[in-house]
């Protein structure tokens, strides 16, 4: 499997994610049981497309939006999504539930200068969430990806655990191509 | 020798302090820094590189760009060779190797130039009248070989080609002086702009006029550094050679970045920019004149002549003819002359009226109203005939080059992509732009504008409008009178006094003026057809230079203008493109997102071989030293019978679908009924489309009230998902639910066999799991050692069987310590291979396998419940068709080879009697039964069900089998193993 790349002086590198939460929140309109299982964990609003909506303080969890009905929760600590996934139980609501999928993502941080344009090696320009706080779901070469920027020089980059070999291989040649040749 | 390198300063482009060498046909070759192979080659008096597609006439170079029709070469060699390429778009590199294509043993003696012997016997569509008897395949390999004009690189290309994506505000193609201004207009009103340039610099034509000595030419010259000037500091991102490929929705322009012989690692970035306006600069070709052989090498466009001279330092001649029909010509003679070189005349087809305000350089002669008829030389100038008006009275004039300046061909490829329409000029017999396309200017000479100050006035208007805004088209104006037919008259060509040569119009498929009349001849009308039944415009060049005139002639021809012709479609790419630069790094891991288990190590430390089973990497078997395959299967498959095997069956699709409405919604999604399921029943499933064919299945087990988890096929989980969306959002609207895919979620642990409970119950699992008390078809919410468990009692082997379904993270824990616990009962784990084995011994189902585009549930045993089922149902309807009620359909049924021997290929036909007869039926699945010591096959054939006993004869390349029909249960009829 390709190692990913280190950041080095003036270029981003890349580490893979471990130990991140992640769950599905599912809602219908009009729904506000989602909305209150979510404020009970800090996070205030189901987030509008495009957003990443986080918790008060560096480490999360986040929100963010994914589809029209649903909204994806992060958190680098157990407690937030465990506290959700009971609040949504299936069963609980007719309106909303939450599934885990923290088994299901593969998730890495780039971080460092220059993540736009790495970024742009392997995604539409126009997906590329360029400001803090914002989430996209893209299509990185041929697989779906999201994109959601925490900082300028922070953005996590999650696609489906399955093809976890694939995503390490292309961010290891992009990075290449995109800092190791002439651009 | 004739063409040789001028003395510096001419050549502007190249470095004369840098000097390079590379080979040509074995030959060495001198260069600068900064040639391109046709430079240097020029430079050194090559004139003579390639041989014509068709006739093997000798041919050289004819342009300075990406629209050469003939200087085509195999550049690199080995696995880095690239073939057909045209010599005026590669930078010529040290160790660079060069090789004429299409010519055997040599360019020199080329023993396909005998095919000229018979060219007149090889019109336009001379392979379809002439080969079509007694069948064209018995002409097809020789002529495919004589059309092989150059050769692949063997093996994997090493060089390295990536893609980069950028949305920006403005984005200009073309850096001549109307894009410059325009660039540099947006950027001034605060634009965001990139402008691509396919050439090593920018500056377009005004670029090549460094040699004209005329206050005009000086004039131009200080505009453009003007134009360079301003750049500086304006935040234009300038790529050079980056060349914009095509035109797409959204303003989605695709271009291609060469960076070969730049020394780095990369070749080819193909560049995928979103522009909220695009701005075409793309200038314009010369187009050629038509004379009688004007395809000998030293026959050139007049405004390559001048680039090669002012930008290389490359003089292509030292006496030289122009055969002109439009204004431009007189300015290449100048440069001409300011370069030393002697202009023998100026054959102009015009009156002298015609002509615009020209310099003439002094001492050179213009022959009004005269064209050449003939061209002295076969394989480099001589000379060429000229005739006159006076009588037509010929002359020859000694020269070793013939620059054809015929007009101007507005670049308009890219604008027609865009959508654009175009209109004919007739004064200036050319195609513009006639419509204003929303988000994309046309500027410059590419919108027809050709004289400098209008077209510097209107890119600055264009560069300064709101990007999106349709900008108006602006007035050609410049090109000054140019005849459509530029071809000599039948007397002038009379004049010769013997039968002239062929006047080509499309030099690189050798498409004569003469296939045209033909094609006319024979009615076609069509520009489209016309373009296929001769093949002009086609090819690398994609007609760039040979267009208008194809479809002035076929106008002549047919008694109509050229706008009345119309033009054949313009396509992406706008030139040649690698297919490594299009997949842009997408090989090998790379090459296409194969998934991987959650215990691929696991299973790697057993040996297993992997296979792409549905987009997952997956065990085939687990073959032990020196087994083959379908050994390590059969030995698998007999394994499980007799003891316990483990499968790893995470790629199954699983799909949560919770709401109100999940059971009213599965039962609209599924042919059985899933709303009277119990919780914790599990229930068997074929999804159909609306058409009603079979194209999914699996298992639908009920988690709760509102709430079911669904198992797709491994390779359909991604598919039903949309599927199940789609009817979501566009049919069922008023349905709540969520459709929740959680495949790689959860992993799954199958434990099938006699002894699977026996090893579970090693484990700790819980007595409420064991056959007695947990039915076949039941699924169960557990735990083991803290970590939730969804178990399901079902089989794909006939076995007793556990589905383990378990956090993804977890599958490899568990199969260690399924492992660790039974090795005293025989257990080994089992690949894709034996599983099908095994289903197949049971006449299992497998979608996509044993069932094709045309299988309705009724051919595969899955009617049973559909007349009574009260839901309506995808597919339904169709099922009602008096298609789906034909009584001779493919059913599924089961073979075995009357020998019981001989193994049946899958795909094989069933026939009654020996072909040619139509089929009954084909093998869908087929494999040596290590339950039953033979091999055994399904089979999807006509009326199958009722033809049990029946014995067919099994038809697989020139071999038959016969087989007999049977049920499809080949093991355990009765079920009762899988009860455990």
């Amino acid at each position: 499997m390709a190692e990913l790349p280190n950041a080095a002086p003036g270029l981003p590198g890349c580490r893979e994610l471990q130990g991140l939460h992640v769950a599905t929140v599912r809602h219908f309109a009009g729904d506000d049981t989602a909305a209150r299982a979510l404020a009970a964990i800090g996070l205030h609003g189901l987030p509008t497309p495009g957003v990443l909506a986080a918790a008060a303080g560096d480490s999360g969890p986040w929100l963010a939006w994914r589809a029209p009905q649903e909204c994806v929760l992060l958190s680098l600590a157990a407690a937030p999504v465990r506290t959700l996934l009971q609040a949504l139980e299936p069963g609980r609501s007719e309106t909303a539930m939450a599934a885990d999928l923290g088994d299901a993502v593969a998730a890495c941080e780039l971080h460092g200068p220059r993540i736009d344009d790495w970024l742009a090696h392997l995604v539409d320009a126009d997906a590329i969430p360029r400001v803090a706080g914002r989430a996209t779901r893209a299509r990185l070469i041929d697989v779906p990806v999201m994109l959601l920027r925490l900082a300028p020089e922070r953005l996590w980059l999650l696609g489906d655990r399955p093809i976890a070999a694939y995503l390490r291989n292309w961010l290891a040649h992009s990075h290449q191509g995109a800092f190791s040749t002439r651009a | 020798m004739s063409g040789h390198r001028l003395p510096a300063p001419h050549g502007a482009w190249i470095d004369r302090a840098r000097p390079l060498r590379f080979s040509f046909n074995g030959r060495s070759i001198d260069g600068c820094a900064g040639d391109t192979v046709a430079s240097a080659l020029l430079a050194q008096g090559v004139m003579h590189v390639g041989r014509s597609y068709k006739l093997h006439r000798p041919r050289g170079i004819v342009s300075c760009g990406i629209e050469e029709p003939t200087g085509l070469l195999d550049i690199g060699r080995d696995e880095r060779r690239r073939p057909g390429t045209r010599a005026t778009d590669v930078l010529a590199r040290d160790g660079l190797e060069a090789v004429s294509g299409n010519c055997w043993p040599s360019l020199e003696f080329d023993v396909g130039a005998l095919t000229e012997r018979f060219g007149a016997w090889m019109p336009a569509g001379f392979y379809y009248k002439t080969f079509m008897w007694p069948n064209w395949h018995l002409f097809e390999p020789t002529i495919r070989r004589m059309a092989a004009g150059s050769t692949l690189g063997d093996g994997t290309d090493p060089e390295r080609y990536d893609e980069v994506s950028e949305s920006i505000d403005v984005l200009v193609v073309g850096a001549g002086a109307a894009g410059l201004q325009a660039a540099r207009s947006a950027a001034t009103a605060g634009r965001r702009v990139m402008l691509l340039e396919g050439a090593v610099a920018p500056g377009g034509w005004l670029g090549a006029q460094a040699l004209r000595t005329d206050a005009a030419a000086a004039a131009g010259r200080a505009r453009l550094a003007a134009l360079l000037d301003g750049l500086a500091g304006t935040g234009v991102q300038l790529r050079c050679r980056t060349t914009a490929l095509g035109v797409y929705d959204h303003r989605l322009v695709v271009a291609l970045e060469s960076f070969e012989g730049d020394g780095g690692v990369l070749r080819e970035r193909l560049w995928k920019l979103r522009a909220r306006q695009i701005v075409l600069a793309t200038g314009a070709f010369e187009r050629p004149m038509l004379f009688p052989d004007n395809d000998r090498p030293g026959v050139m466009l007049a405004s390559a002549v001048e680039r090669y001279a002012a930008l290389y330092g490359v003089a292509c001649g030292r006496r030289i003819v122009l055969a002109a029909a439009c204004d431009a010509a007189y300015g290449v003679a100048r440069t001409l002359v300011a370069a030393g070189l002697e202009v023998a005349a100026i054959v102009e087809r015009r009156a002298a009226a015609d002509v615009g305000a020209v310099d003439v350089p002094a001492g050179v002669r213009v022959l009004h109203e005269s064209a050449v008829v003939g061209v002295a030389g076969t394989r480099a100038v001589q000379g060429v005939w000229a005739a006159g008006p006076a009588g037509y009275a010929l002359q020859r004039i000694d020269a070793d080059l013939v620059a054809s300046a015929g007009g101007h061909t507005p670049d308009v490829n890219l604008y027609s992509q865009a959508g654009g329409r175009l209109r004919w000029l007739p004064r200036e017999s050319m195609f513009v732009p006639a419509q204003a396309v929303p988000g994309v200017a046309v500027v410059g000479a590419c919108a027809g504008v050709f004289d400098l100050d209008a077209a510097l006035l209107h890119a600055d208007l264009v560069g300064r409008m709101e990007p999106g805004a349709t900008v108006p088209l602006p007035e050609p104006v410049g090109a000054g009178a140019v005849p459509a037919d530029n071809a000599p008259g039948a007397a002038a060509l009379a004049a010769l006094g013997r039968k002239p040569g062929r006047i080509f119009v499309d030099l690189q498929n050798d498409v004569s003026a003469s296939d045209i009349d033909l094609a006319a001849r024979e009615n076609y009308r069509s520009v489209e057809h016309l373009k296929r039944y001769t093949t002009t415009g086609m090819g690398t060049d994609q007609g760039k230079t040979s267009n208008v005139n194809a479809l002035v002639r076929m106008g002549l021809a047919t008694g109509r203008t050229p706008d009345a012709v119309g033009t054949t479609r313009f396509r992406p790419p706008y030139k040649p493109v690698t297919l490594n630069a299009l997949s842009a790094g997408r090989a090998g891991e790379r090459y296409r997102p194969l998934k991987r288990l959650p215990g691929h190590d696991w299973h790697a430390a057993r040996s297993a071989l992997f296979e792409e089973f549905g987009g997952w990497n997956r065990p085939a078997a687990y073959p032990q030293p020196g087994e083959a395959l379908v050994a390590a299967a059969e030995r698998e498959a007999a394994g499980v019978r007799q003891g316990v095997g483990l499968f790893e069956a995470s790629p199954l699709g699983k799909i949560e679908v919770y709401g109100p409405d999940a059971a009213r919604f599965l039962d609209l999604m599924y042919v059985g009924t899933l709303s009277t399921l119990p919780v914790g029943g599990a229930r068997y499933g074929a999804m159909l489309d609306e058409n009603g064919i079979v194209v999914d299945d699996g298992i639908v087990a009920r988690l709760g009230p509102n709430h079911f988890l669904v198992n797709t096929t491994s390779g359909g989980a991604e598919r039903a998902v949309l599927s199940f969306e789609e009817w979501l959002q566009c049919e069922y609207v008023d349905q709540r639910v969520f459709i929740v895919p959680v495949t790689s979620q959860w992993g799954n642990v199958t434990v099938s066999g006699p002894q699977a409970w026996t090893l579970l119950q090693r484990l700790g699992f819980d007595a409420a799991l064991a056959p007695a008390a947990m039915k076949h078809m039941t699924l169960k919410i557990a735990e083991h050692r803290g970590v939730p468990l969804r178990v399901l009692r079902a089989s794909f082997s006939g076995e007793l069987g556990y589905e383990i379904n378990l956090p993804a993270s977890q599958v490899p824990a568990l199969l260690d310590e399924l492992w660790a616990a039974g090795q005293d009962l025989g257990l080994l784990p089992y690949g894709v291979e034996a599983l099908m084995i095994l289903r197949t011994e049971k006449g299992f189902l497998h979608v996509g396998a044993d069932t094709d585009g045309t299988t309705l549930p009724g051919d595969v045993r899955l009617a049973r419940g559909i007349e009574k089922k009260a839901a309506n149902f995808v597919g339904r309807r169709s099922l009602s068709r008096p298609a789906a009620r034909d009584p001779d359909r493919l059913q599924l049924v089961g073979l075995q080879p009357v020998d019981r021997r001989t193994r049946l290929p899958v795909g094989a036909h069933l026939t009654l009697r020996p072909p040619p007869t139509a089929a009954e039926g084909y093998v869908t699945s087929s494999c040596w039964s290590p339950a039953l010591q033979q091999p055994i096959a399904l089979a999807l054939l006509k009326r199958g069900t009722q033809r049990l006993g029946e014995t067919l004869t099994a038809w697989h390349l020139g071999t038959s089998v016969p087989v007999e029909v049977v049920k499809t249960l080949f093991v355990d009829p009765a079920g009762e193993r899988l009860h455990g």
